[in-house]
Parts: structure tokens; sequence; C-alpha cells
């Protein structure tokens, strides 16, 4: 997908978005509404913090002049949270700050100092990380004396081996992108290359996590206070108040909770900000909108139209689809990714969609299956032997996948459990459908070739080559026999060798079994080895169907003849490559008329109109253009 | 001049190896992902280097320009063996060698906009004055196609074909001789890759530049170079004239190869 | 799996002699004379000097570290000034209430956070997952301190359902084993719920996050195309890549649930190590912190080993760094 993001990472624009995540402004909000007043404290109207007045100890909320009542040496609770906050959010900040900056050089110097120095320091934070943090804080409290510096700086130096080694994972991981690679070839130095690629990089990673911790800053060092070994009295802070305040928890229970509270209300704040921020930087992030659920609209065209194929084939169709649309949501709602699209495949048929990336035809291999993600809905018409698939329950639908219709994916990486061996996903497989599976285990090895690795079904997928795992995959898509395959760039991934070994695999399991395939692929030379008619997709329609060797003779759509001639073959080194300019229109543009015509070399006006239909051409094909290439015949 | 411009002698990167402290009686097998690598690229000249993932391609080619510095052989820019070469003779290696990489998206630093990192390139590798900067920057965006309102934005705005374009204007401007190509075309669509490519070729008559084209694709290696070199487990097991290797291959992995390649005319 | 596991182990070596640097470097730490400090000003200058000798002060810093973790390997920690008894009689007296509050919290946190993980993952964007994101959010933002107040008002003072402090009711006679377990269980309940509400908070945070990706996953997608039933889909493949993803952090917790035992032991007057630690700071007694410090971190040491061990048995691809 080459969709242009809008939006810029840099943090300035970042913080903008700010408005339009409403997370981060309850943070900021309920932070405003800790910190102004704590900030205000001196400038307010309030008693003396520490001012005691045994007479009017434990005087109730709204008594005159103590709007929250007074603690149990009688002075105002109000003035004491209010200083207290302020307290706790300076020592906290303060931690964060000594934490992030020790730890962050740290973690930098770790990163891009070399090996000796990395080693050191990282065998230090993992010592360092093998204390239970609180004890690490505790046991230098212990040393140092209690106190709020002591305290403050406990918390930092506990907090000092979490920056560093976040700090040296994300500096690791610039230093190896090629951007940094880049700027060593434009001939800049070390500190130029840090200062201008390393370092603006780095600040977000650094900012968030400084975000992050400052809540557990606070809550920690609250704590110590609150266990006595933090601020001493007559000063006080928040946990300190906490922990004067539980001696009377049962008669008085307000002293205590109250700055338990504002601790709460002060963490949540930072917390919500955090996350706010976590997501503003991060480029891809969109406002959230309400998800629309998966969902299926029957086609109004579905039953008024007569399926416009072939009506004198004599072998009745696999499977037909009809008018089948795919909508992707977009920031502004759903957005037509695919539409109009309409075609058939018959027993045995060995059929290729070929187009760019962003066509949509994974979008269409997945909707022939049901099995879109939330958020994408489909319309249109699938019917597998007569029998459509819309609006059947999930529990038939299952059934169907798997048993009737099987899909192998592109990526041999991921579509294997990466949890679970070999023979245990082939044998669950096997048993998805209850009645015993049209092979055994052995027979399924044996089909793919894998007959010959040792200890196969004992192995995970990582233990696999990529080719081993793309053979696993197809016989996990074939455990029960299948009437139709879907392979989605099946073979992609894959070095040319073994891409040619999973073709003829592919082939020779099709034809053996005469079983139907829908070919997904960017690729036209690879369908040229496999397929017998290929679909063109360009923005979301099919623009051309037509038999293999008709398409490559003389294609009709302009776009399937530039796609032709744009692909270098070997052995002919001075064709001349075709360059269609410009880039394929993004799903959903607001265009009328053909969805090449920007593109298109015969482009005319009547081009711009209403978008062309996909017409019968005869001999098995159908076009969608109104000016096609002059058949040569 | 008759000499190569790179040649490079002997080469070969192993990683790992040698005794660990730790965990301890561990001894790390090094790893060699390339060895023994002899190859000459003369001045003008295209060489295509083609190989599987995990033929050691793309370490070659990082030696080659010199982002990571072999374990055994040596490199020759000139004639001279890259480490004696005068500080004045260095500055011109660096400037004669440039790299295209990839994923043009991860080779531009995405939180600067990319004017921002094209005068920075500008300025490392040249004299030039601000007018001066500008006007080269000028000259080779129209050159590579790159609408000079795109230099306003940050890389991931672009689509995976313009920033590739401007990956090329950074790796000219400072007018190297040899631009080493890695897999520049693979992430991206036939129709993108044709133009690109087109491009590339434009490019090279224009200034006279010597390629190291590195992909795993044999019939884009074909169109675009006369010499090409097969690599495979890090050695290369063949390389000559293209015609020679793509006609008469010697070795028999050059020759699975060249099988397996698909070849657009129906079958059976 | 048996090669992880010898790896796994002989890295607990050094990281374990690393901690036991770090506690004795706590002593180095101290501001003036150690024995000054632990005494206290009023010591007499006989019993500043035995100390002194006893901390072997004049030797250089390696050789008191040796001979300290001799000493510790031998069970002797030292004498504590404070109990006048030796370090490890009391440390390892207090060890098993710190260890079965900790495991209660630990376990409590665990099965609740996964749980809410799991459900909010499954719900996304629906009313469900809003309030176990909420709740959550409250959750890592509790100063667990305050819970256990809370916790104490609630259901000790104003329900009088379970008891507010201590371990075991005083006055219980030869209870018999059923009716002294419920008693500890009784007990138990408050300080490991203000433990394991925040733990179970972080989990459930960092589960609903893995669980997300994990139904997200191509080869999730692909049980569906194969027809698995949902329940299989979840029960089997997505809570086997969700635990596997989730076990370090029920790792991390372990050491909040160990440290945070310093607070929940001296609000709910349990008789644990955390308890005997604040004291023994409040005492100066330097010796007896370090023996505390020193076993619970190796205790936590060994649940960040089981929790390694059981990530790799999930996940294969876990390699010991």
């Amino acid at each position: 997908m080459s969709m242009a993001v809008t939006g810029s990472p840099a943090s300035a624009a970042g913080l903008l978005r700010l408005r339009r995540h409403p997370g981060a402004l309850a943070g900021l909000g309920l932070l405003a509404l800790v910190l102004l007043p704590a900030l205000a404290a001196p400038l307010l109207p309030l008693p003396d913090p520490t001012l005691t007045a045994p007479a009017g100890r434990m005087q109730p909320a709204l008594s005159a002049g103590h709007l929250l009542g007074t603690d149990h040496l009688g002075r105002d609770l109000l003035s004491r949270l209010l200083w207290g906050a302020r307290a706790s959010i300076a020592v906290g900040a303060l931690a964060t700050l000594i934490a992030a900056l020790v730890g962050g050089l740290l973690g930098l110097a770790a990163a891009w100092l070399g090996r000796l120095l990395d080693g050191v320091v990282m065998r230090g934070v993992d010592v360092l990380m093998a204390f239970p943090y609180l004890l690490l804080a505790l046991a230098i409290v212990a040393a140092l004396g209690p106190g709020l510096g002591n305290a403050m700086l406990a918390i930092a130096v506990a907090n000092v081996p979490f920056f560093a080694r976040a700090m040296r994972g994300a500096a690791l991981d610039i230093r190896h992108q090629d951007y940094i690679a880049a700027a060593r070839l434009a001939g800049h130095g070390e500190p130029a290359i840090l200062a201008r690629e390393v370092l603006p990089n780095l600040a977000p990673t650094l900012l968030l996590l400084m975000t992050t911790t400052l809540g557990w800053m606070v809550l920690e060092t609250a704590g110590l206070s609150f266990l006595g070994l933090g601020a001493q009295p007559p000063a006080a802070d928040l946990g300190s108040m906490l922990g004067e305040g539980r001696e009377f928890l049962t008669t008085y229970p307000r002293v205590a909770v109250l700055p338990g509270l504002l601790i709460l209300l002060l963490v949540v704040g930072i917390n919500l900000l955090g996350d706010g921020l976590r997501d503003l930087l991060d480029p891809r992030w969109s406002p959230p909108r309400p998800a629309a659920p998966a969902q299926v609209s029957p086609s109004r065209a579905a039953d008024s139209r007569a399926p416009q194929t072939h009506e004198h084939d004599p072998t009745p169709p696999l499977l037909t689809v009809r008018d089948l649309g795919v909508d992707v949501s977009g920031p502004e709602g759903p957005l037509p990714a695919v539409a109009g699209v309409d075609f058939h495949l018959r027993p045995g048929e060995r059929v290729a969609l070929v187009g760019e990336s962003g066509c949509g035809k994974t979008l269409t291999a997945l909707a022939l299956l049901r099995l879109l993600p939330a958020g994408v809905s489909q319309r249109g018409d699938v019917r597998l032997r007569g029998r459509t698939l819309m609006g059947l329950s999930a529990a038939v639908l299952r059934d169907l996948r798997g048993r009737r219709i099987a899909y192998v994916p592109q990526e041999p990486l991921t579509a294997l459990d990466p949890l679970f061996r070999v023979g245990a996903q082939l044998r669950e497989a096997r048993r998805a459908h209850g009645e015993e599976a049209a092979y055994t285990t052995q027979a399924l090895v044996r089909m793919v070739g894998l007959e010959q690795v040792p200890g196969l079904l004992r192995r995970f997928p990582h233990e696999l080559s990529g080719g081993q795992r793309q053979r696993v995959a197809i016989a996990l898509a074939l455990a029960h026999g299948p009437d139709l395959l879907i392979a989605d760039e099946a073979t992609t991934a894959l070095d040319v060798t073994v891409q040619r070994e999973i073709l003829q695999l592919l082939r020779r399991l099709c034809d053996e079994q005469g079983r139907a395939l829908l070919f997904v692929s960017h690729d036209l030379a690879l369908v040229a080895a496999l397929c017998e008619r290929v679909l063109v997709m360009y923005a979301g329609r099919i623009v051309e169907d037509a038999p293999l060797s008709a398409l490559l003779r003389r294609p009709a759509h302009p776009y399937t003849a530039a796609l032709l001639g744009a692909t270098p073959e070997l052995g002919r080194p001075d064709k001349a490559l075709a360059v269609l300019t410009g880039e394929p229109p993004a799903p959903g543009a607001q265009l009328t008329g053909c969805r090449f015509a920007h593109r298109c070399p015969r482009v005319q006006r009547v081009c711009r109109g209403d978008e062309p239909a996909l017409t019968d051409h005869g001999d098995g094909r159908r076009v969608r253009c109104l000016f096609p290439l002059e058949d040569p015949a | 001049m008759s000499g190569p411009l790179l040649a490079l002698a002997g080469i070969g990167k192993a990683y790992g190896g040698g005794r660990r402290w730790w965990p301890p009686g561990q001894r790390a097998a090094a790893t060699r992902v390339v060895a023994d690598v002899d190859l000459d690229i003369r001045a003008g000249d295209a060489v295509g280097l083609v190989g599987e993932s995990g033929s050691g391609k793309t370490t070659l080619a990082r030696i080659a320009a010199g982002l990571l510095p072999p374990t055994e052989g040596r490199l020759h820019w000139c004639g001279q063996a890259l480490h004696r070469l005068s500080p004045a003779e260095r500055a011109a290696y660096r400037r004669g060698v440039q790299y295209v990489f990839q994923n043009p998206q991860t080779a531009l630093n995405p939180r600067r906009r990319l004017a921002a990192i094209l005068d920075d390139t500008l300025r490392g590798l040249t004299t030039l004055d601000r007018d001066g900067r500008r006007a080269r920057l000028r000259e080779m965006a129209a050159q590579c196609g790159v609408d000079r309102a795109l230099l306003g934005r940050f890389a991931h705005q672009l689509s995976g074909g313009q920033a590739q374009r401007v990956a090329i204007v950074r790796a000219l401007l400072g007018a190297p001789r040899l631009v080493i190509l890695d897999e520049p075309v693979s992430a991206l669509d036939v129709s993108l890759q044709a133009q690109i490519l087109a491009l590339l070729a434009d490019l090279r008559r224009r200034h006279g530049l010597a390629y190291l084209f590195i992909s795993h694709d044999l019939a884009v290696v074909e169109r675009l170079c006369e010499t090409i070199a097969v690599m495979r487990e890090g050695r290369i097991i063949e390389q000559g004239a293209r015609g020679d290797v793509l006609g008469q291959p010697q070795h028999d992995y050059t020759r699975r190869l060249l099988a397996a390649v698909p070849r657009m005319a129906p079958v059976g | 799996m048996g090669g992880y596991v010898v790896r796994r182990l002989l890295l607990l070596l050094p990281v374990l002699l690393g901690v036991s640097l770090v506690v004795f470097a706590v002593m180095a730490l101290v501001p003036g004379d150690p024995a000054l400090a632990i005494l206290g000003p009023y010591a007499t200058p006989e019993r500043l000097a035995e100390l002194r000798a006893e901390l072997a002060l004049d030797q250089p810093w390696w050789r008191r570290w040796l001979d300290w973790l001799a000493g510790v390997l031998k069970g002797d920690m030292g004498r504590s000034v404070s109990l006048e008894r030796p370090v490890a009689d009391a440390v390892l007296e207090r060890l098993g209430p710190t260890l079965l509050l900790a495991a209660a919290a630990l376990v409590l946190g665990a099965v609740l956070g996964l749980a809410a993980g799991l459900l909010a993952a499954l719900r996304h964007n629906r009313t469900t997952d809003r309030l176990v994101t909420l709740s959550v959010l409250l959750g890592i933002s509790l100063p667990p301190f305050w819970l256990g107040l809370l916790l104490i008002l609630l259901f000790a003072v104003w329900l009088g359902w379970l008891p507010a402090s201590g371990m075991i009711t005083p006055w219980l006679r030869d209870p018999g084993a059923a009716l002294l377990t419920a008693d500890v269980l009784r007990h138990l309940l408050l300080p490991s719920l203000s433990l394991a509400l925040v733990a179970a908070s972080v989990i459930g945070r960092i589960g609903r996050g893995a669980a997300l990706e994990v139904l997200a996953a191509d080869h999730i997608r692909l049980c569906r195309a194969r027809g698995l039933t949902e329940r299989r889909i979840l029960l089997v493949h997505a809570l086997k890549g969700v635990l596997a993803r989730v076990m370090p952090v029920i790792g991390l917790q372990a050491g909040f649930v160990l440290g945070g035992a310093v607070y929940i032991e001296t609000i709910f007057q349990w008789p644990g190590l955390g308890r005997l630690l604040v004291d023994a700071i409040a005492a100066r007694d330097l010796l007896l912190v370090q023996g505390g410090v020193l076993v619970l971190a190796t205790a936590y040491v060994l649940v960040n080993l089981a929790t390694d061990l059981a990530q790799h048995a999930l996940d294969r691809r876990t390699a010991a760094a």
C-alpha cells in the first residue's frame, strides 16, 4: 500500500492533534485540576500548612477558615494537601528527570560506543533489574538515611537501569536504520549524525518513557514517605500525610483518604496524558471512530441481473461471484476498495487474479471466504456450486471453509501458528470438520513433498525453511480435499528456485485432484506458468478477463497491455519497456469514468463520463474499456 | 584510465567467532557471510550481482560502499588500497561511491523534511554555497522526475516510487562515479519498476555512471548490466559478460537459477 | 529445551553474584562511620570497636565482600543489633508469610489480569472493553498502600467481614489444620487483594494489547480459513499466544508484589519480611536490611527464572540472552 499518510510525525504537529484525542484531553484536565491550585498555593489565602492548633484538631470539613477541616494537630487540611501535592509532584518530576538523563546517556553510550562499554553497562543493568525495584530504593534510603531528598535520589537511581535498557534498545534500533548509513555516505561525522539523525528520533521515545514513568515515580516517592522514609515532619508530601493519617483511619478517615485520592487523580492524569502522547507520537494514529462491525449487505443487482458470463458453457460453475464490492473504513466513512467484481470459476479450472499492490485482489480473495477483517464490509453475492454464501450462519460457513474452499496465504512465516509443532497443526486441520479428513497426515506430507524432512512433525515452524513452511501451509489447506484452493501471492516471499517448485506443486495438486485454483498474484510471468485464464484487476475493478494465451498474445485493455509491456523478460533485454506515468488512484478516490483514464495512453473525452462496464468480447473475453486495443486477428 | 574504478580483492566477512566471555564455555562459530570475493568495477561499467536471499549480496554491497569493514581482503579505489589513500583521495572515494537502499522509506530520516535531508547531503559532499546547493538540488530533482513540491514533505508522505526517486536524487547529488543499487526496484510494482529502470538507464547514460546493481531478478539485471556476477552462499560462483553468463552458464547453480525464472509464455 | 535450561541456570550465577555485590555496597553508601551509624550516638567505645572488628572495616572492600558472601553461603548474615539475634534466623522466620502473600497476590493478579485483558480484546471497542480499559487505568494509578487502607475501611471497619490485621487470630487455640488454613486465608484476602488489583491492572493492560495483536495475526485468520471452531481458535491458539507474551510481565509483577509487600505488610501488620525491613531501616540495623533485601531479591530472581522457563516452554523461539 503506497497510500500517503497525512499529518507529520514531528512532535509539534503531533501536539496539535492533541485536541482530537479525548483521553489526552481528559488527562490534561485532571492534571490542571490538581496542578494549578498546587502551583498557586503560595498565592492563595491559605493558612500556614505547618501551623498547629491543638485546640482546633480534627475540625470537620467546611468549618470556619478550614474548607476541608483540620488534621490531628489542628493544621489546615486543604493547605497541607496543596503544599503536599507540590512536594510530591516536584520530587516525582525531579526523580524522573534525573533517571531519564542518567539512564538515557548510559543507554546511548552503550549502544554507540562499542561492545566493551555495552557489555559492562548492560551487565550492571541486569543486576540492578534483578532487584524488585522498590527494594533497591529502600536499600539506598536505608544507607543514606530518611529524608525527602534521599528518597527522591533513591527512586531516581532505582529507575536508571530501566531507562538505560529502553534507550539502549531504541538507540540500537536507530543505529541499524538505513538513514544512518545514508548519513555516513554523505560524509558526516559521528557528532553530526548523533545530533541530526539520532537524537531527533530518540527524543520522542525518551519523552514517552518519561511520561509513562512519571506516574510511577510519584507513586513510589509517596510510598517511601508513607513508610516514614521520605518527607520528615513538619514538612509533608502526600505520602507522608497518608502515613500520618493512617493512625486515625477508623475515627477520621478523611485525613488519610484525601491525600490518597489526590495522588490517584494526579497519577491518572499523568497516565492518561502519557497514553495520549503515545498515540499522538505514532504517525499511524488517527482519531477514534465508531468501528463498524464486519457486515454483509446483499447485492441489489444480484437477482435482477443475469450472470453475464458464457451461457454456452457446458459445465456449471463451481464459484460464481456477482457484483462483489468491498468497503474499507477510511477517516471519513467507508471507502469502496473493490466494486462490481463479476466472475465465475469452473470445477478444476486454474484462474489467476492479477494486479498491482492496492488494487483490491487480496480483499477480493478474502471476501470469497467471507473472511474480511472487522471494519471491512462486503456487498454482492458469492455462490459455491450455486449456493449463496451470503447470509449463512457462522457454523455453516465454518464448515465450508477448509472443507470446500481452502486458502494458502502469502507469508509462510506468519501463516503457521509459531507456538505449535507442525504435526499438531496438521492433526488439528484434519480434525477440524468432525469426520475423518480426506488424507492421513502421512499422505499429506507426501503430497507436498516433505517426506524427506527428518522429524518434520516434531518441528516448530521457525525450524523450517521458507519453502518448507509454504508446503506445510499447502498441506494444511488440502487436508479435506477442497474443491477450490485460493492461493494469495503464495510464492511472492520465496526465492525463484523455490518459487518454481511451489508452482509446480500447486499445478500438480490441482491437475491430479481436479481442483480449481484461484491464484492471486502481482506477477504476470508467474501466472503464465500456472493458469488457464486471467482476471486483471485495477483500482478495485476487474478490467479484463481472458484465456491466458489470448491475453498474453493480444491484450485488449490498455492497462493489461501496459502491465505486459512493463514486465522485463529474460532473454529480451532490448524489449522496450512500456512506461506508464503516474500511480494508481487511492482507494475511494473521487473519480468519474474509467478508473484508468488518467494514466491511459488511449484516453478520450468520453472515458471520463460514465464508468465503462465489463462487456463480453467473444471467445471468452470480457473487457472494461470503451476503446479496447484492436484485435489483429 | 585502464584500471578498475573500484576493485574488491579477496573480500570476506565473518560475524561472531572467537571466544565469548559469556556464557562461559561457549565458543561461537564464526558465520562467514561473504568469502573470497574478487570483483572489479570499471568506470562507466554496470555490474549486476545476482543471488537468492541469504547469499551475501547486501553484505558485499555494504562493504563496497565502505559502510561495513571487511574481515578479509582489500578494497582498491582507482588502483590504490583504501587504507593507503590520502585524506583528499579518501574524500574522493567517499564522494565517488553512493548507495541506493532497497526500502527508500527506511533510508530517509522519518523526522526530517526531504529538503533538509538532501541539503545535508550536499553540505557533506560538496563545498557549494547556499545558492549553488539549491541549483544543484533543482537540477537533480528535475533529472530524476521529482516534483519540487514533494521536497517539503516527510518520507512517509511519499509513495514507494516517489521515495525511491528521492533516494536516487540523494545518491547523485555529490556527482558520484559509482552507484551501488541494492534491490532498488524489488519493492515496487511493475509499472513503477519500469519507470525507475528507465530512469536509471537514462541517468547512467547522462552522467557516465558505473553501477553495482544487486537483484534477485535476472530479467531486470539483464536489462541494465553488461557484466553479471552470480553469488551463492557468500561466494561469487560465476562472473562474466552478460551474454556468456546468461547464454552459456558454466555453473550448475546458474543454470538452475535461469531455468527457474518464469517466462511470459503460456504453458501447455 | 534442555540446552536453554542449562544456559538460563548458568546465567543465574553472575546475576546473583552481582546482586550480592549491590547489597553489600549499601554499607559503602553510608555516610561516615558505619559502626557509628548502626549503633547510634550512645554506643560505648568498646561496642563500637567490637562492631568495627566484626565488620572488618580495616580490610579492602572486595575482601569484606568475599568474607560476607562466604558467611551468607554458610547461613551466617551477621548479628542483628536491634533484634539481638542472628540476621539469618530473623529473615528466614519472616520469609514464609511474605512468600505466601506475594504468591497469592501474583496468582490472583495474573488470573484477574489475563481474564480482563482477554475479555476486553474480544469485545474490542465495545462497552466491556471501555470498562476494562478504564479500570485498568485506575488500577495502575492507584497507590497500593491507599488501596489497602480503603479495603480495611470498607471490609474490616464498616462491614466487619474480614480481619484488618495480622495473619492468625491470636486467641485461636489448637485450631486444627482446616480451621487454621481458613483463618489464614481470611487474613490473607485483603492484603493480597491490595497488591493483586494493581498487578492485575498492569497484566490486564499488557494482556489486552497482546490479545489484540494475536487475534489480528495471520495465523489466527488462517485457522478460520481452515474452518476451526471459534472456541478452539480462542482457547488453544490465541490463549497460548497471549500467555507467551504476558509471561515476562507476570515475572516483572513478581517484583512489584515482593516490593509492595513492604507497604502492605506494614498496613496489615502481616508478620513478613517487608515489615521487618521497615523496622530495620528505622532502627538503622544495616546488617538486617542487607539480609532481608538479599533474600527478597533472590526470590525475585528465581520467580523470573521460572517465568522465563515457562515462556520458553510456550514459545521455543525465545533464546537465552
